[in-house]
């Protein structure tokens, strides 16, 4: 079917800045199925949500509750189930003037999601609109469900109208705030009816719309991203206003930081929330580093999957996302890698704005130096493939190296430069702000972010993982995402897998803070040594993998004193500059010096592994691979060559040409 | 302990004089399945602990051995020759 | 500028005088000053500027924590940016510059951040700068860098030497102070090898400063006594102005020996920086502990000082630092620095004591408030007055200087850096080193110890027991008695002060202030490396020596947990920073890496060869003549004369590894993927070596000489790695069989005698008749020369497609052999030749190398399918070869290319395109390996790995390198340019 592509967020709504976009999805004559019904009414809590499922095309509607904190998506009614309810169904309400709703009751002191969301109980925050569009139209019982992560389902009407929250002046919606600090609000949750104020829709056509989405936030404005939909329609922005400034700081500017700092930076918020675990998730990944977090951000963003965890056993970025030297490139050789690679920098130009997250990604340059006709050579076959790919790449010749760089060794050296491959595209990226621009997304958009939670054990039954045992307990999922870097062979031995990844250490260092010394990245190819120098002045660096085995964060001194004689060849200069700090990393060291981004051998198992010591260059590409796999279960077309039975069949991606043993590539 | 390494034939030796290979496992004799060259070739328990692992003492009496190390602390609790490590079973 | 010189007081020289300057002003100081003391001796307490508020700062410490005073030291080559004039001793005519600040220190542009401090709180930049994007590259990236740094380096090389050593000893101090001055003697009596190193030029730590007594001792003469008996112990060694920098595995400590950097000019013959790397059985940290400050706004400013530093610079210079003077203080501390000063007839204003119940009986003159604590600090370039609150009262002190201790935390860090968790003691306040470390040990201060009799009873026994456990007789040593020690017991932390209205500082040198911290915590980067990481508090050029503590209790104050419940941030390499000169040594420049010279190179140079570097070895290029303007001139001669008579060319740095035994057949049979069991003897053949992933590893000739043994030859690049390979084939996957493997790389010097005259004039030397018929291609024996002169040996193979031997001789012989065979050569036109002609004659027979054989090739690639033997029971390599995508037709395979045009040329690395093909990845049909100009062929011709390449000769193609913007039409073709029958191997 053609246009069934465009069902679950990408295509044209992809972008979180609605403005006129318009979506096309086939419509079909298939037997629809329709179902109204309220999802639930406790305490301060009450859903409603409309759902219209077709046969043909299999509309996944997520009705999304959130009690006091705690987003609690009732599953999904995939095909022609229905949605399931635990409790008693009665009618309890009935809005002024329209038709009678059919809402669920949950004894408030039965249901176990009312326990638990009373267990986590956090206070809402306001949401009011200070402004509407005069083309607004509304529904009645037009459903908004959760506000707390803002994730709603509900349907949606032709005819250029604009949906805003069904709120009222006198009883205002209460969305959830993703901080979870007490901003004030009504302590009631009430699904309002609200008029239409120009009845413009088609009714026909209006019952082929279904729709589920996430609210984007931009400055004071929320923005609908509308993932899930079918007929032909106009969406214009939606003029959501708060009138509280509460929700003007959680997006960053230079007026946030003004206003705040007006404020004696008082009403800074938290990034991400610290919830407890659920006792489900549809997709549950293991670990909180860069790429998990990405995946986890990708899968809500790009994907509509947003009852997501992300189970961290130390704090978020506290593997490699925060221990690399913090370059990124896409200077790769393998038609396997080489688009993969490039996709992730395109990812990396947008990536600021889109996380509304300064994480620095700054292009000054990555230069490969050549000292021989055979490295030469290999870098040229190199640049070639990347031309190839529309990538961007020079070689330069010893004089333009020179010009460039003057203070590199050209007149002592053991091994003379010859000229480099340059990148200009390249550069660096503030890692640990990485880690948290997405950790932020992910968790404005639902994401549970779960810090100081270890897997002990993957429950399996018949083939199949049933969920996660950690340090807080068993977590039940439909999908195990396994993104541990350093720890993958650990955790995936949890369910009975044996990778072809060694985990080794490598070093890093930093140096005391410089004025401006070197502009971009350096890597040296007599030795290995690479540098760049951070924003705050210290020259970043590292070399190769101390070359055994290894789980301990640190290293040896041999190598630190090997990686500090290749900078002295590269650098003359660097001599009595001070080495302020070693630290050490665990690559997940591949057998052929490729990742695995690939589904296992268990159905509902996949894998994220084996980056070597690539990985952090890779986090946005391999969050959004990782995020499509596992909602759509193939692999992106960037990453497609990046298979776990590659080994077993010899289609191996070996850009260095070693071979099956780890510490060489 | 990955600073110094014990050889059985040199006694304590800095790391540098060693090459490293990787995890000690036996290799598949002539009729092994693709399974066994598989785990074999790429497969590695990569287990955090004790660990046997082939180094060879490159810089020194050129003897493989195979040594017995935590991938945690980086303690080597056992180091013998490669040959004896066959013999009583080590390695396989 | 208030600080001065006392009259008298001080272990300083007043004999000798030592200019210097600072900013250009000159000054004067003591010899034994460090350039801490001897600026403030000169009244200048104005230092520095901070990284982000450029706010003016004061010297802080008299060590190694000093945040504040980093100064650009030196000129040239020997320029050294951020350090320490805390451990800078003074030498004369030292220069030193202030940083970090523009136009001048005293008055800076950049202060101006601090008025806009409000918008540049912790991690302001994470939250903008980022519209529009292509404005980071352009102006907020390099406003912040240019902001941001310390010094600036220098890009001069460095004239002075580094060298590194290795040590050995039972007992390594690390701390020259009360506790391990006693320890050493203690384990240096009892006859153990001890190594005691210090950080500071002089041994004895706070005993150097200490007015207590020790057995009717000054504490300085105690010093001196101990250090002399230490010196007449021949097993103990004390080294000061040694850091130990880091803690590594083995119970190796890294430890950085300033040999002269304390001197005005260093001699050529010594190193200035020195590296240990000492293996010891037990490493005892005496390591002292560090004093904290005190959270209260404007902490920074100069004339505020740590309680210890003033109590330094008091006792050990003769420098006061004021002329009105308080002390804020939470321990018993603070009144022995009042004690001190008061001595001094330093004027001390009043102490202020944070604990209310303090019972101190102070005897001295000056106002005493309990309960109390300094809210502020005022005053701009230096301290004017200082607010003080006690119950509900608030007072406003002049002074000019103040000192703070906050308590003491032991100084943990080299027990922490192999991974150790240190724990946090509630009743002692402070992170103690962990539970459990291995060949660690700690004592005195460091391990928690009160007082300088506590300390130096601690050493002692703590070196008695090492002495023992290590199986040495104890002796027993006992300090002396101590006098007028004020031992500080741990008092309650005081994180956060109230009342507080300016800026108080956690991180002095990156600007990092309480609301900072609470500002973290509030948007949820409350964990402890969260926080650091987001405000940058602990990054600094000191790592959080002074900051880290107090960090910890703002940020279990704000969590309302407890420190212990916080943690710390990871302790790691390098104590102190640590130079590149240092940790590199002598491998500098041409000594980066070892030199290897082939037995044939001073032939080669004789004869006129430039050399290039091939992996450690110095190869022989070419051999320019003078009427050769390139070295293309060059190589074609060469490659045309081995065509057209014969040259000579220096094969020496092959891989050479002889194998013998009586398996050694069965042996080769196993690592080459060809067999090699009925090789006759006398004979060399061509061998492919796998990995056991199938793909090449090597390849090169092995001859049999005898029945159990072999000559093999490898690749110079693989030389190393096919014997390791070789070796772990031998010892550890088939130990049963009888193989013996030597390397003989540098035993032979290896010549290639190659073109059709070469057999004439390698039969001039050679005894034994080599005709075509008693010794054909493929042959291999020894032989005699020069009428049984010598033994060499001889193959008859050919890498240039032409007649040709290869001679090996012993490596001493090398030169004179080569020398005779040119002399012999010369009446048919010999000539030199190097690896550019070698790689040419090779690429014109289709013949690979490491280009080739890049990794990711099997033998089928290169048309060598048919070598791997289907009938061998097991080969390296043999399971894995025939995987799926290791027999895909698909597959890139080697073939030949050359232009349609003969003129145009290309270059290796080029990629290959289908003719008409879109440029895209997805058409990339493959890449050239190998390219050179063939006079044989007159175009360019080049070696390639196309896509099911020998399907395609004939086919036009587009050599694409877009890196040179150069497209070439060329043709695929059979990769034998030259002699496709291989005739003239035979004749």
């Amino acid at each position: 079917m053609p246009g069934s592509k465009a069902l679950h967020g990408r295509g044209p709504l992809r972008s979180p800045w609605l403005g006129n976009c318009r979506v096309q999805v086939p419509v079909t004559d298939a037997p629809r199925k329709r179902r109204t019904q309220s999802l639930g009414h406790y305490g301060v809590h009450h859903v409603q949500g409309r759902n219209t499922t077709t046969a043909s095309n299999a509309v996944t509607v997520k009705y999304i509750a959130r009690l006091a904190g705690q987003e609690m998506r009732k599953s999904l009614l995939q095909r022609r189930s229905v949605f399931p309810v635990d409790g008693e169904i009665t009618v309890i309400q009935k809005p002024g003037g329209g038709k009678q709703v059919r809402t669920a009751r949950y004894p408030a002191e039965t249901h176990p999601l009312a326990r638990e969301a009373a267990q986590n109980a956090v206070d809402p925050v306001r949401l009011q609109p200070v402004r509407r569009s005069a083309a607004s139209t509304y529904k009645q019982s037009v459903a908004l469900a959760s506000c707390g992560g803002y994730c709603f389902t509900g349907d949606f009407y032709p005819g250029g109208a604009s949906y805003a929250l069904p709120v009222t002046r006198q009883r205002p919606h209460i969305v959830q705030r993703f901080s979870g600090e007490k901003v004030g609000g009504p302590e009631r949750f009430g699904c309002r009816r609200v008029r239409h104020q120009r009845k413009i829709f088609d009714k026909k056509k209006a019952e082929r719309l279904s729709y589920s989405g996430c609210f984007e936030r931009h400055g004071s404005n929320l923005y609908v991203s509308v993932s899930l939909v079918q007929g032909e329609f106009d969406i214009p922005r939606y003029p959501f206003y708060t009138h509280a400034t509460k929700l003007a700081d959680m997006r960053y500017s230079a007026l946030s930081i003004f206003l705040n700092g007006l404020r004696g930076n008082q009403s800074w918020k938290p990034a991400w929330r610290e919830p407890q675990p659920k006792s489900h998730y549809d997709v549950i990944i293991v670990g909180g580093g860069g790429h998990g977090l990405a995946t986890a951000y990708y899968l809500a963003k790009e994907f509509g999957v947003t009852n997501v965890a992300v189970i961290e056993k130390s704090y978020i970025g506290s593997g490699n996302v925060g221990r690399n030297t913090t370059i990124i490139r896409s200077n790769y050789l393998l038609p396997g890698n080489n688009p993969f690679y490039e996709y992730s920098m395109k990812l990396w130009e947008s990536l600021e704005q889109e996380l509304n997250f300064n994480a620095m990604v700054s292009q000054r340059g990555v230069l490969n130096l050549f000292h021989s006709d055979a490295q030469r050579d290999a870098y040229t076959r190199r640049g070639n493939a990347m031309l190839l790919h529309g990538v961007d790449a020079e070689l330069l010749d010893r004089t333009a190296v020179r010009k460039m760089l003057p203070f590199l060794d050209f007149d002592n050296a053991r091994f003379p430069i010859q000229g480099g491959l340059l990148q200009r595209r390249g550069g660096t990226v503030r890692h640990d702000a990485v880690a948290w621009g997405y950790a932020r997304g992910a968790d404005q958009r639902g994401v549970d972010i779960i810090q100081n939670c270890e897997v002990i054990g993957i429950r399996r039954d018949n083939g199949r993982v049933t969920g996660v045992e950690t340090t807080k307990g068993f977590i039940r999922c439909a999908k195990l995402g396994l993104a541990a870097a350093g720890n993958s062979s650990r955790v995936a031995s949890m369910a009975g897998l044996k990778l072809p990844i060694e985990s080794h250490v490598l070093q890093a260092f930093v140096s005391e803070g410089l004025k401006p010394f070197i502009d971009g990245v350096i890597t040296f190819g007599a030795g290995h040594f690479y540098v760049s120098q951070s924003d705050k002045g210290g020259l970043v660096f590292g070399g190769d993998i101390d070359g055994y085995n290894s789980y301990a964060q640190r290293g040896n001194l041999a190598t630190v004193e090997h990686v500090a004689e290749a900078g002295k060849a590269m650098i003359p200069g660097i001599s009595r500059v001070r080495v302020l700090r070693s630290w050490g990393g665990i690559m997940d060291m591949s057998m052929d010096g490729s990742p695995i981004i690939d589904r296992t051998s268990l159905d509902n198992l996949y894998l994220n592994a084996g980056w070597c010591y690539g990985g952090f260059k890779a986090t946005p590409a391999s969050g959004f691979c990782f995020a499509h796999l596992l909602a759509r279960g193939v692999a992106h077309e960037t990453a497609r060559a990046f298979r776990f039975d590659r080994f077993e069949r010899g289609h191996l991606l070996d850009e260095k040409g070693q071979g099956a043993q780890a510490n060489l590539h | 302990m990955a600073s110094l390494v014990p050889c059985p034939h040199c006694g304590m030796r800095p790391k540098e004089e060693f090459t490293i290979k990787g995890a000690a496992i036996a290799r598949p004799g002539s009729h092994a399945d693709a399974n066994e060259w598989m785990d074999y070739v790429y497969l590695r328990n990569n287990p955090l602990g004790t660990y046997d692992e082939y180094w060879h003492h490159t810089s020194g009496c050129r003897r493989w051995l195979v040594v017995t190390r935590d991938t945690g602390t980086h303690e080597i609790s056992a180091s013998c020759d490669v040959t004896v490590a066959v013999k009583t079973g080590v390695a396989a | 500028m208030t600080s001065y010189r006392l009259d008298e007081r001080g272990l300083i020289d007043r004999h000798t005088k030592l200019p210097f300057t600072f900013d250009g002003k000159h000054m004067t100081g003591f010899s034994g000053d460090s350039l801490a003391s001897a600026l403030l001796a000169n009244g200048q307490q104005l230092v520095g500027r901070s990284f982000k508020y450029h706010r003016p700062r004061g010297i802080l410490t008299a060590g190694a924590a000093e945040p504040n005073a980093l100064f650009t030291v030196g000129r040239g080559g020997r320029t050294e940016p951020n350090t320490r004039a805390t451990m800078q001793e003074l030498y004369r005519d030292l220069e030193a510059k202030s940083q970090n600040r523009w136009p001048s220190l005293e008055f800076d542009i950049g202060s101006l951040n601090s008025i806009l401090s409000p918008f540049l709180s912790a991690g302001f930049y994470y939250k903008t700068f980022m519209w529009p994007s292509a404005l980071w590259e352009k102006l907020y990236e390099p406003l912040i860098r240019r902001a941001a740094g310390l010094g600036t380096a220098s890009y001069e090389r460095d004239p002075d030497a580094y060298e590194k050593c290795w040590a050995h000893c039972d007992l390594l101090i690390i701390g020259a102070g009360p506790a391990g001055l006693a320890a050493a003697l203690a384990a240096g009596r009892a006859k153990a090898r001890v190594i005691v190193v210090d950080e500071h030029a002089a041994a004895g730590g706070t005993l150097l400063w200490e007015t207590a007594t020790i057995g009717g001792n000054l504490a300085a003469d105690f010093v001196t006594q101990t250090l002399e008996e230490l010196r007449s112990l021949r097993n103990v060694r004390v080294m000061t102005r040694a850091t130990a920098f880091g803690s590594y595995d083995g119970n190796v400590f890294g430890v950085l020996e300033r040999v002269q950097k304390h001197v005005p000019e260093p001699v050529s013959q010594k190193p200035v920086e020195r590296i240990w790397r000492i293996a010891t059985k037990v490493a005892l940290l005496a390591t002292g502990t560090e004093e904290r400050p005190l959270v209260f706004g404007g902490n920074d400013v100069p004339g505020v000082m740590m309680a210890t530093a003033m109590r330094a610079y008091l006792n050990r210079y003769g420098v006061a630092p004021g002329r009105r003077t308080a002390i804020f203080t939470t321990n018993d501390s603070g009144y022995v620095l009042a004690r001190d000063l008061e001595s001094a007839g330093v004027n001390l204003v009043a102490i202020i004591d944070s604990r209310a119940g303090s019972t101190f009986p102070y005897g001295g003159k000056a106002r005493v408030l309990r309960g109390a604590v300094v809210t502020d600090a005022r005053g701009g370039r230096l301290l004017s007055s200082i607010d003080v609150s006690f119950g509900r009262r608030s007072e406003n002190l002049k002074v000019d200087s103040l000192a703070m201790t906050g308590g003491f935390s032991p100084i943990i860090h080299l027990a922490c850096h192999r991974g150790g968790k240190p724990r946090w003691s509630d009743e002692r306040s402070a992170f103690l080193a962990p539970e459990t470390t291995r060949g660690i040990m700690l004592a005195g201060a460091a391990d928690a110890t009160d007082g300088l009799a506590g300390c130096l009873a601690n050493g002692a026994a703590r070196g008695a027991a090492i002495a023992q456990e290590l199986g040495f007789r104890p002796f027993p040593f006992e300090p002396g008695i101590v006098e007028g020690d004020v031992p500080a017991a741990p008092a309650r932390p005081l994180w956060s002060i109230p009342g507080v209205k300016g800026k108080a500082f956690v991180d002095f040198q990156n600007d990092v202030h309480r609301k900072d911290i609470t500002l973290a915590v509030k948007e949820g980067y409350g964990h402890v490396e969260h926080a650091k990481r987001y405000t940058t508090n602990g990054m600094a050029t000191d790592q959080g020596k002074l900051s880290n503590i107090n960090a910890v209790g703002l940020l279990a104050d704000a969590r309302g947990v407890a420190p212990a419940a916080v943690g710390t941030t990871t302790f790691r390499p390098f104590y102190t920073p640590v130079s590149f000169g240092a940790l590199t040594g002598a491998h500098t420049e041409g000594h980066f890496q070892p030199i290897r010279k082939s037995p044939l190179h001073e032939w080669a140079k004789k004869n006129g060869a430039v050399f290039v570097e091939a992996g450690l070895w110095y190869r022989s290029s070419w051999f320019p003549r003078r009427d050769e303007a390139t070295w293309r001139q060059s190589v074609d001669r060469e490659v045309r004369n081995v065509r057209a008579n014969v040259g000579l060319c220096d094969v020496s740095m092959l891989g050479k590894i002889e194998i013998c035994g009586k398996d050694a057949a069965e042996f080769l049979n196993r690592v080459y993927a060809n067999a090699f069991l009925k090789l006759p003897v006398g004979k060399a053949r061509y061998g492919l070596m796998l990995r056991e992933d199938g793909m090449i590893y090597d390849d090169g000739t092995t001859s049999r000489l005898d029945d159990g043994r072999f000559f093999m030859t490898t690749t110079t690049a693989y030389a190393a790695g096919v014997m390791n390979h070789l070796e772990f084939c031998s010892q550890a996957l088939w130990p049963e069989l009888d193989v013996r493997l030597a390397s003989v790389t540098d035993q032979w010097a290896q010549m290639a005698i190659a073109g059709p005259k070469s057999r004439t004039i390698v039969q001039k030397i050679v005894d034994e008749e080599i005709s075509n018929g008693s010794f054909p291609f493929l042959g291999a024996k020894e032989v005699s020369l020069f009428g049984g002169q010598l033994r060499g040996r001889l193959f008859r193979i050919s890498f240039s497609g032409e007649l040709a031997y290869e001679l090996a001789v012993p490596a001493g012989y090398g030169e004179s052999v080569a020398d005779a065979l040119m002399e012999a050569g010369s009446e048919h036109g010999i000539q030199p030749y190097g690896v550019e002609a070698l790689s040419v004659l090779r690429i014109e027979k289709g013949h690979v190398t490491h280009n080739e054989i890049n990794g990711t090739v099997v033998p089928a690639d290169l048309g060598m399918g048919k070598m791997v033997s289907a009938t061998k029971q097991d080969f390296v390599g043999k399971a894995m070869v025939s995987r799926e995508g290791l027999v895909s037709p698909d597959r890139l395979r080697l073939v030949g290319v050359k232009p349609v045009d003969p003129r145009a040329s290309f270059r290796s690395g080029s990629h290959i395109l289908t003719k008409g093909a879109a440029e895209t990845l997805e058409n990339d049909q493959g890449y050239v390996t190998s390219s050179a100009f063939s006079p044989h062929v007159g175009s360019t011709i080049g070696l390639a790995l196309v896509r099911r390449g020998p399907e395609r000769y004939g086919e036009e193609v587009v050599v694409w390198n877009g890196l040179s913007k150069e497209f070439t039409p060329a043709r695929l073709c059979d990769p034998l340019f030259v002699d496709p029958e291989n005739e003239k191997l035979h004749v």
